[in-house]
């Protein structure tokens, strides 16, 4: 088992890796539901892209859950029942529900995990992770900017659409803020970064 | 009529500094921002990739070294790489 930084207690902080990992998994794949429905080739090579470095963060949160728990990424993503799963609610909406979902794929629970001041092994990893994560989110980000901006913009009809999107994805989206049990021993005491994507 | 077809963007992709920068083929976009990340996630997706041009009718349009994020493969892609399958040494016994 990992030798967790000084006063990290362990509850909250594998409730919290689990919530990421599970975030992460779930939109991975409802991600990939868009495959084959994008208007152009380009876009529908690119959201599939996007939906598979999801696949690969998760695993990056799983494996420092296996750390703590001694339970395999493989274990966690294939061998429980569906309402064990911490993921926010708003990643588990199917596609279609609204297009300013996109918007959900870089802000999310996206904490670093990243302790200050301590020096061992376990959060050594948890930094590379949040290191691992945050260039491919940053693309994710501006990649889902440039295609709401512009579908926001393009026409009457397109900017109906795209309003009645955010109006009925804003109070679900705040789902992605809750806090988890624990969270706040974690985030209180600065031993985890906050909420929040950073802007990139 | 209205033309709703995107504008085409010639893409030219290069795998590492001081290489020439090589055709690989088109993408469609509305503007240049776009015909970017469209050239990203077509051709810098498998291959290794430090620098992309995409000309359009303006002027150059070509990615900045500084920006090393944009085309950053951070967790394990291998499973995008081109390769073959590993023989089995032995033959299979039958029985």
């Amino acid at each position: 088992m990992a030798e967790l930084p000084a006063g990290i207690p362990e509850p909250p902080l594998r409730r919290l890796l689990l919530a990421m990992a599970d975030d992460e998994l779930i939109l991975g794949h409802r991600d990939s539901e868009w495959t084959g429905h994008a208007p152009i080739l380009e876009e529908d090579i690119a959201f599939s892209n996007i939906a598979q470095d999801e696949l690969g963060h998760s695993l990056i949160w799983y494996a420092l859950h296996e750390e703590i728990s001694g339970r395999t990424p493989d274990a966690m993503a294939f061998e429980r029942a569906w309402n064990d799963f911490t993921c926010s609610r708003f990643v588990t909406y199917p596609k279609g529900i609204s297009p300013t979902r996109l918007s959900a794929v870089p802000v999310r629970r996206s904490r670093t995990g990243a302790t200050h001041g301590t020096h061992t092994e376990f959060a050594h990893r948890a930094q590379r992770g949040g290191r691992e994560d945050h260039p491919e989110e940053a693309y994710h980000l501006l990649h889902v900017k440039g295609l709401l901006t512009r579908l926001g913009d393009a026409t009457e009809e397109s900017h109906r659409r795209m309003q009645a999107g955010v109006v009925a994805a804003f109070p679900q989206a705040l789902g992605l803020f809750e806090h988890l049990e624990g969270e706040e021993e974690l985030v209180g005491g600065g031993r985890v970064s906050g909420h929040g994507f950073p802007s990139g | 009529m209205t033309d709703t077809q995107w504008d085409t963007y010639e893409v030219f992709h290069q795998s590492k500094k001081g290489d020439p920068h090589i055709h690989v083929g088109s993408v469609h976009a509305p503007d240049p921002d776009m015909a970017l990340q469209m050239a990203r996630d077509q051709f810098a997706r498998r291959l290794a990739c430090v620098s992309l041009w995409w000309p359009d009718n303006e002027g150059h349009c070509g990615t900045d070294y500084q920006d090393e994020n944009f085309f950053a493969r951070t967790t394990d892609k291998s499973y995008r790489d081109p390769k073959g399958f590993d023989a089995p040494l032995k033959e299979p016994s039958h029985g």
